[in-house]
């Protein structure tokens, strides 16, 4: 995949000044996503860390490698396009939130000191499939990356485990709730979720 | 003397063949009442109706043998051969109920459900109606367990990142018992072996699969298999006998089936055990009291002559005893089975106190004489008899009691101890004068008395001994009040009885009991309206009546079910598989069931043990079989290709079942009372048309706390409910209330009659020492023991009353009789005597130990430690009382007890012994 020098460059600089440089701009998605797990499994099996820290480290690393306003906006289907930008605004701040939680969870219960196993990677034009299995003694789980080309990179938004999208999951879930009650008892609940683990 | 002689022979043939007249009547006419209805007054309420219960419904099924269903098959095979067996003996088991013909019920099989078990099932078929059409669709092994990984894995993505949507407070993992027994299944098959279980009955509620199965009586938990005899025997001695004949029979049954556990428990069985173990027990108990209070006889009289003398009378008194209580009572019951050893406890203690008198009477010489007898009568008479009377108005209260078992034992042992007195103060004087061949000397107007003071002790600090009498008292106080009452019954039996075994397996097990609560109704409608009151009341688990054999709100059902037809009509399964399964396909999708369920377990909480128990299953058997779907083995490959057929058409055929239910559900019309077969008319409707009820308690009733809460409920909704638990509530109530109020009673009445003989406040004061400071230490050392009080050992209470007032009145009657006695404070002979005493009471009441029953091993324990207590106070603490008050007593004129019995025997022995003498001299 080709992109724009300048794009690199800023990317580069602002990464520099930011954080620590993006896997995005390793290269294939594949790296992209190794870079991404190998900064896991570091952070898991580093022994120094303590608990809090490792799970605040992670939510760094979720949070930089997520792209949320597409998830949102995906979650909510139709519906996303009838909100006011204020709703929007709130709307994605908290899913952000809630999944950055539900997903660190994932990631410090599922990884551990794993064989990871990489597998086929299929590009769709901007965006892009790595399929992956975690491997244990008579357990697998396969776990597939969806990613797409954002203007500073690679950037996930969406992981399918065992063949469930986390993102359909919210679609379906999301849906089922506006559809019996509403947008607003969904914010409400999301809300009252948040500050449940805040 | 001559009159001593010359009335010893006679008196002591009337007394031989007195008892040979006694023995013969006992044997011939005394009863053993058994049961505990015996033991509860026979005019209350609760006794009549419960009698009017069994008539109306038979009293049946008093003993179940319980059999531990290590294999469904197995257990109900065995059933049928121990019926085949118990069937040879129609005399004895005239009625057996193990099984209900399930063919009339299979019809309305779902009808029989609750509606909420029909809406699971309902939503269960609806919520998997996904993998049912997708397996349809595809019918394959792989596919079966592809659709069930989808599920899980679409349940666990839903649980972490929308689980706070969903209304439960946590969400569960969808239901692994389907995943779980075709797991078992193809394990098996893999290895070898066939599947044990058929898988999908497991997707249905375990009631269906009752009906749908055998018509066996299984416990709620699939863990025993109940199976009811009615024995014909009724009294304790046929019942017993019956009882050994099934316990015979259930072991060549056994035989049959290596492995198996089975046992025999039911309220006939418990009752009948309890009492075969008293009675082995307390036999034992009561040739051990008798031999070991011979040795201890021997052993301080150094006379083997005189033991036997003392033995002697206690045989006759005995042997009189066992003939008054025949004649006035007629029979014993579970409590006053016991008195024998207590009673010689007791007893044998006027003989001691009447030979060590006799000891010190003789001097050093030792010779016996009219004077040494005559002497030794007049002296140690009046404290024999005062103590033997304190005895008996210390069990004369309990024979008022409401408590039926109680008053009978109160009055045995109060006639046991007038008996026993009478045959001391008779025969022992009559026996020493045959057996030692005592000269005849003059008689002197007085006895001068030549006490040796106990142990050469002088009691220079008395005040010592008082203060740590007064402290061992407060602490007793204190102590109190962490010895608690045991008021389970079932803590009183011998643990080892198999009725108890399998009594507590069934409760720790089960949470099933043998025991319920019976209720009747007149009418239909009376019974469905009392069952739903008693449904919903938290004390109860489940009611049986006849309803529980007929389906209830049809009505409401039937669109449950109409709900579930479009599923069921719209998905068919082949009989056989679409294709042999790939072993490596297969174990790749397990490995995936397989990380989730690795993960899952991890973050189940502590209030999920049953989920956790389901996951861990699936986890250990996913493990066993993954490496051999990976060997590559051919013989794997035909193995699980002859699973994935069993799989499809177990499943083809519980399918067309359910939905066979389902058809005849809607359309067959239900059971009504006339298709109920006659065991269970029997049982539950009586030849008059009423209804029984049996409710069946949610904990355990063994318990008072629970058992009190059930009964209450029961009567919140009946007055009239009677049954086991309600008869042990009234019984254990009763029991204790009586020991109140008798021990009360008793202390009341024995301090009125101190203060009558003594004439003084103070001196009834001080001859309740040893009883007061006893009963604190015992209550120390219970403490220490961790010995509670139980309904056994309670009995004690009035006991350790008799024995304390007994020791103090010898002690204080010398103490005020004699001013010789008072100078040394306590006469050597006087603490030989209590001592002898104490120690034969001791060993009357610790042969209880013996038992294995626990409850009289508790009551042996408790009576030792008592006896040893109260002998310690009568020794140390009462001297050292009497020694501060001694200045006082000393300036007051001689004491003369109000009844005068030492006066009276004096005038009387020596009126006729001079008269006597005179004839002698005149002949």
């Amino acid at each position: 995949m080709k992109k724009p020098l300048w794009i690199g460059i800023i990317s580069l600089a602002l990464a520099a000044f930011w954080g620590p440089p993006r896997p995005a701009l390793a290269g294939t998605p594949t790296v992209y996503v190794r870079g991404i797990l190998d900064q896991v499994m570091g952070l898991q099996n580093d022994p120094a860390l303590s608990t809090q820290a490792r799970s605040q480290a992670i939510h760094q690393i979720i949070e930089r490698n997520f792209d949320f306003a597409m998830m949102a906006k995906e979650s909510l289907g139709p519906t996303y396009e009838r909100l006011s930008g204020g709703q929007r605004q709130e709307f994605t701040r908290t899913f952000s939130y809630l999944f950055q939680d539900s997903y660190a969870r994932l990631v410090l219960n599922f990884l551990k000191k794993e064989n990871i196993q990489y597998g086929r990677e299929l590009p769709e034009g901007e965006k892009a499939r790595v399929d992956t299995a975690i491997v244990r003694t008579n357990e697998n789980i396969p776990v597939t990356y969806l990613i797409h080309a954002a203007p500073q990179g690679w950037i996930l938004y969406d992981v399918m485990v065992d063949g469930v999208s986390i993102l359909h999951n919210y679609k379906t879930q999301f849906a089922q709730v506006i559809r019996t009650k509403s947008f607003e008892f969904l914010l409400n609940k999301m809300q009252e979720q948040r500050r449940a683990i805040q | 003397m001559r009159g001593y002689r010359r009335c010893a022979w006679p008196l002591l043939a009337v007394a031989v063949v007195l008892a040979v007249a006694s023995v013969y009547y006992t044997v011939t006419n005394l009863a053993i009442r058994t049961s505990r209805n015996d033991l509860v007054a026979s005019n209350q309420r609760l006794i009549q109706q419960s009698e009017k219960m069994d008539r109306a419904f038979g009293g049946r099924d008093g003993m179940v043998v319980v059999v531990e269903n290590g294999h469904p098959q197995r257990a109900i095979k065995f059933a049928n051969d121990l019926a085949a067996e118990l069937r040879r003996h129609p005399d004895e088991f005239p009625e057996l109920f193990y099984h209900v013909d399930p063919e009339s019920f299979k019809r309305s099989a779902l009808l029989y459900l609750e509606p909420q078990d029909l809406d699971k099932i309902k939503n269960s078929l609806l919520e998997q109606q996904d993998l049912l059409s997708g397996l349809a669709a595809d019918p394959r092994l792989t596919t079966f367990y592809r659709l069930v990984n989808d599920r899980i894995a679409r349940a666990m993505i839903g649980e972490l990142f929308t689980g706070f949507l969903a209304d439960k407070e946590k969400p569960e993992l969808p239901d692994l018992s389907l995943l779980n027994a075709s797991l078992r299944g193809l394990s098996a098959s893999l290895e070898g072996r066939q599947p044990q279980n058929p898988l999908f009955t497991s997707f249905f509620p375990k009631e269906l699969s009752d009906l749908e199965g055998s018509g066996y009586f299984f416990t709620e938990n699939d863990k025993f298999l109940l199976f009811l005899v009615t024995p014909k025997g009724d009294g304790y001695a046929s019942r017993s006998q019956d009882l050994a004949l099934l316990r015979k029979v259930v072991d060549q049954v056994k035989a049959r089936y290596p492995g198996l556990e089975a046992g025999v428990t039911g309220p006939d069985a418990l009752e009948a055990d309890e009492m075969s173990s008293s009675m082995q027990d307390v036999t034992l108990a009561t040739w051990l009291s008798l031999a070991g209070q011979l040795g201890l006889l021997i052993l301080f009289f150094r006379s083997l002559r005189r033991t036997l003398v003392e033995g002697l009378v206690l045989v006759l008194g005995l042997c009189w005893t066992f003939g008054l209580v025949t004649l006035v009572v007629g029979h014993l019951n579970l409590l006053s089975l016991i008195f024998a050893p207590l009673m010689l406890g007791l007893t044998v203690d006027y003989g001691i106190h009447w030979f060590c008198r006799l000891e010190e009477e003789a001097g050093s010489s030792g010779h016996c004489s009219a004077e040494v007898l005559t002497c030794t009568l007049r002296r140690a008479a009046p404290g024999i008899v005062y103590a033997g009377v304190a005895a008996i108005v210390s069990f004369v209260p309990l024979a008022f009691v409401g408590f039926k078992g109680l008053a009978e034992l109160g009055l045995i042992l109060a006639m046991g101890i007038l008996v026993m007195l009478v045959a001391t103060l008779l025969l022992v004087p009559a026996l020493v004068t045959i057996t030692e061949k005592c000269s005849p000397s003059a008689l002197p107007e007085d006895c001068p008395p030549h006490p040796t003071p106990f142990l050469h002790l002088h009691w220079r600090r008395p005040g010592l001994l008082v203060g740590l009498g007064v402290v061992i008292t407060a602490l007793g106080g204190l102590s109190l009040h962490y010895v608690p009452f045991d008021l389970n019954p079932l803590h009183l039996q011998n643990p080892t009885a198999e009725s108890v075994v399998w009594e507590y397996k069934l409760i720790q097990d089960s949470k099933y009991s043998t025991s319920y609560g019976a209720l009747a109704t007149a009418s239909l409608e009376e019974l469905i309206a009392r069952s739903e009151a008693l449904k919903r009341l938290p004390t109860v688990s489940h009611v049986e009546s006849v309803l529980s054999f007929l389906p209830q709100q049809v009505a409401a059902k039937r669109p449950i079910l109409r709900q579930m037809l479009p599923v069921l009509n719209a998905i068919n399964f082949p009989q056989a598989p679409a294709g042999p399964p790939e072993p490596q396909e297969l174990a790749a999708i397990l490995s995936r069931i397989n990380f989730k369920m690795a993960e899952a377990a991890k973050n189940l909480g502590k209030d999920q043990a049953a989920t956790q128990e389901r996951v861990e299953e699936t986890h250990r058997l996913i493990n066993q079989i993954i490496p051999l779907l990976k060997t590559g083995d051919p013989d794997a490959a035909r193995r699980l290709d002859e699973y994935s057929r069993y799989f499809f058409s177990d499943l083809r055929d519980t399918w067309d079942l359910f939905r066979g239910y389902v058809d005849s559900g809607l359309t067959a019309s239900p059971p009504t009372l006339a298709d109920l077969p006659a065991s269970v008319r029997q049982r539950f409707i009586s030849p008059e048309g009423s209804y029984l009820i049996r409710v069946f308690p949610s904990e355990d009733t063994w318990n008072f706390g629970p058992l009190k809460q059930f009964v209450k409920s029961l009567w919140s909704i009946d007055p009239n409910a009677v049954g086991d638990p309600v008869l042990l509530y009234s019984f254990t109530l009763g029991f204790r209330n009586s020991i109140i109020w008798a021990a009360s009673m008793a202390l009341l009445a024995i301090i009125v009659m101190l203060v009558l003989l003594f004439r003084s406040l103070q001196m009834a004061m001080l001859a309740l020492i040893p009883l007061v400071v006893g009963t604190g230490l015992t209550v120390n050392l219970m403490w220490l023991l961790n010995l509670p009080f139980n309904q056994a050992n309670v009995l004690f209470v009035p006991l350790i009353l008799g024995e304390g007032i007994e020791f103090g009145i010898i002690i204080l009657a010398r103490w005020r009789l004699e001013e010789s006695a008072r100078a040394i404070t306590l006469p050597a002979s006087t603490a030989k005597g209590v001592a002898l005493a104490a120690l034969t009471t001791t060993l009357g009441f610790g042969s209880l130990m013996v038992s294995g029953h626990q409850g009289t091993f508790s009551l042996g324990l408790l009576a030792t430690v008592g006896s040893l207590s109260v002998l310690l106070a009568s020794l140390s603490i009462l001297p050292a009382f009497l020694r501060l008050v001694e200045r006082t007593y000393r300036r007051q004129p001689a004491f003369r007890p109000y009844l005068s019995l030492g006066q009276w025997l004096h005038r009387v022995t020596r009126k006729k012994d001079h008269e006597k003498a005179a004839l002698d001299r005149d002949n």
